[in-house]
C-alpha cells in the first residue's frame, strides 16, 4: 500500500507555484525611484572606483599617430584553404576568363552568377592576397600582373566559349580582359576568334569539302563544254516542239 | 599648461575622401561620349582601370544618363588613354593616363570638362526641398 503510495507520488509533477512581480506592461526605467536612505549610503560605499590609466603619463605616451589599430594576419589557415581551392578551380577549368568589374550591384551579380552556374560555369571574385597565396610559384603566376582594381574570374570546365559570351554580353558591366585557354594564356582579340571556330563535326566537314573541291573542279572544268553543247540542243529541241 | 583643441573633429580617411571629394564634383552634362582604351598587362593600367570603376558608378553616370562609356581592351603594350567627347563643341579631350595618378586625372577631368557645365543647370538639379521649407512655401 505504502510503496504504491510512495510510485505514485513520484509520477506525480511538481508545479511550481508562480507569481508575476511585475504587473504593468510598461517597465519605468526613465525615472527611477530615489532609493531609501540606508541603501542609498550602501550604494554610495560599494561604488566602484576606476583609477585613470593615463593619469601620469606624458603626452609622448598619449600620442597614437602612427599606431597600427589591427595587426596583419601573418598566417590564415581559412585563406590557405580558399587558396587550395582556388588552385584546383585553374587546374581543373579548361577555360578561365578573366574580367574588369565596374560598379555592380548585388543583385546583377547574383543574377549574372546563376546564368553562369546555369551553364556550368564558377563566377567568383577572389582577394590578391588569396591568389598570390594561391599561384605564387605555379605557372599562372601571371594572372597576378593584370589583377588589380577590380575584377571577376568564370571558371569553365569545358570549352564553351560562345555561351560565356553570350552570358557576359548581358551584363555590360563586365569587361573581358584575357583568358586561360587550356592552359595557353590569351588576349581578347584571341579569345573572340576562338569563339568563332564552329564544333569538331562542322570544322571537318569543312575541311573533307575543302579537299572534294579540288576533284569536282577538274570535273566540272572537263565536263562543261559538253554540258553548253547538251543544253543548247535541248533549247533547240524545245524551240521545234515549239513549231 | 595645457592648450584647447583646434583642428577638425572629423578625420579624413586619405586618399580616397580626395578621390570622393573630386567625384561630386564631377558632371557629365557636357560629355557625349568617354572611350578608355587600355591593355590589362601595361604596367600603368592601374589608373584607368580605377577611374573606369569610378567613373562608371550610379552617382557620377545620373549626372548624364545619355553619356556612353566605351571600353577598349587592346593588347599591343599600347599607354592607356582616356578620350572624351564633348556635345556642344564637338571636340573632343584625351588624357594620357601612364604617368597620372587616379586623383590627378579626376582633377583635370573636373578643371576641364566640369568647369563647362553652366552654373544654373548644377543648381537646379540639386535643390532638395525639406518638410518645412515646403509647408512655409504652402502657407506664403
Amino acid at each position: 500500500m505504502s510503496l504504491i503510495c510512495r510510485k505514485a507520488f513520484l509520477l506525480e509533477r511538481c508545479k511550481p507555484f508562480l507569481q508575476p512581480k511585475r504587473l504593468k506592461s510598461k517597465i519605468n526605467v526613465q525615472k527611477p525611484k530615489a532609493p531609501h536612505h540606508e541603501k542609498a549610503t550602501f550604494l554610495a560605499f560599494t561604488k566602484p572606483i576606476f583609477l585613470n590609466p593615463n593619469y601620469e603619463k606624458r603626452p609622448i605616451e598619449l600620442c597614437t599617430k602612427g599606431e597600427q589599430l589591427w595587426k596583419k594576419d601573418e598566417d590564415n589557415p581559412f585563406q590557405r584553404i580558399i587558396a587550395g581551392e582556388l588552385l584546383r578551380w585553374f587546374q581543373s577549368s579548361r577555360l578561365v576568363v578573366f574580367y574588369h568589374m565596374n560598379p555592380m550591384s548585388s543583385d546583377d551579380q547574383f543574377k549574372a552568377y546563376a546564368l553562369f552556374q546555369k551553364q556550368k560555369m564558377h563566377f567568383k571574385n577572389y582577394g590578391k592576397e588569396t591568389l598570390r597565396m594561391a599561384l605564387e610559384g605555379t605557372p599562372y603566376e601571371s594572372v597576378l600582373d593584370f589583377y588589380i582594381s577590380r575584377n571577376m574570374i568564370v571558371f569553365s570546365p569545358e570549352l564553351e566559349v560562345k555561351k560565356l559570351l553570350k552570358v557576359s554580353k548581358k551584363f555590360p558591366q563586365l569587361i573581358l580582359l584575357a583568358a586561360i585557354f587550356e592552359g595557353k594564356f590569351i588576349s581578347k582579340d584571341e579569345l573572340m576568334e576562338y569563339s568563332l571556330i564552329p564544333n569538331l563535326q562542322t570544322a571537318q566537314a569543312g575541311l573533307v569539302q575543302t579537299l572534294d573541291r579540288v576533284g569536282s573542279n577538274l570535273i566540272q572544268n572537263l565536263n562543261s563544254q559538253q554540258n553548253i553543247l547538251v543544253g543548247q540542243l535541248q533549247e533547240r529541241a524545245k524551240q521545234l516542239e515549239e513549231k | 599648461m595645457s592648450i584647447y583643441y583646434s583642428g577638425t573633429f572629423k578625420r579624413s580617411a586619405g586618399l580616397i575622401s580626395a578621390i570622393v571629394k573630386q567625384l561630386d564634383l564631377v558632371n557629365l552634362k557636357p560629355v557625349k561620349k568617354i572611350q578608355v582604351q587600355f591593355d590589362p598587362f601595361h604596367p600603368q593600367a592601374e589608373t584607368v582601370r580605377d577611374f573606369l570603376f569610378h567613373i562608371t558608378g550610379p552617382k557620377v553616370a545620373a549626372t548624364n544618363l545619355k553619356c556612353a562609356i566605351k571600353t577598349n581592351i587592346v593588347c599591343d603594350r599600347s599607354d592607356p588613354f582616356i578620350k572624351v567627347d564633348l556635345a556642344e563643341s564637338g571636340n573632343s579631350v584625351r588624357l594620357l593616363a601612364t604617368n597620372l595618378t587616379v586623383l590627378e586625372i579626376l582633377q583635370q577631368f573636373n578643371k576641364h570638362i566640369s568647369s563647362l557645365v553652366k552654373p544654373d543647370e548644377t543648381v537646379g538639379t540639386n535643390i532638395v526641398q525639406t518638410k518645412s521649407e515646403k509647408k512655409k512655401a504652402r502657407r506664403k
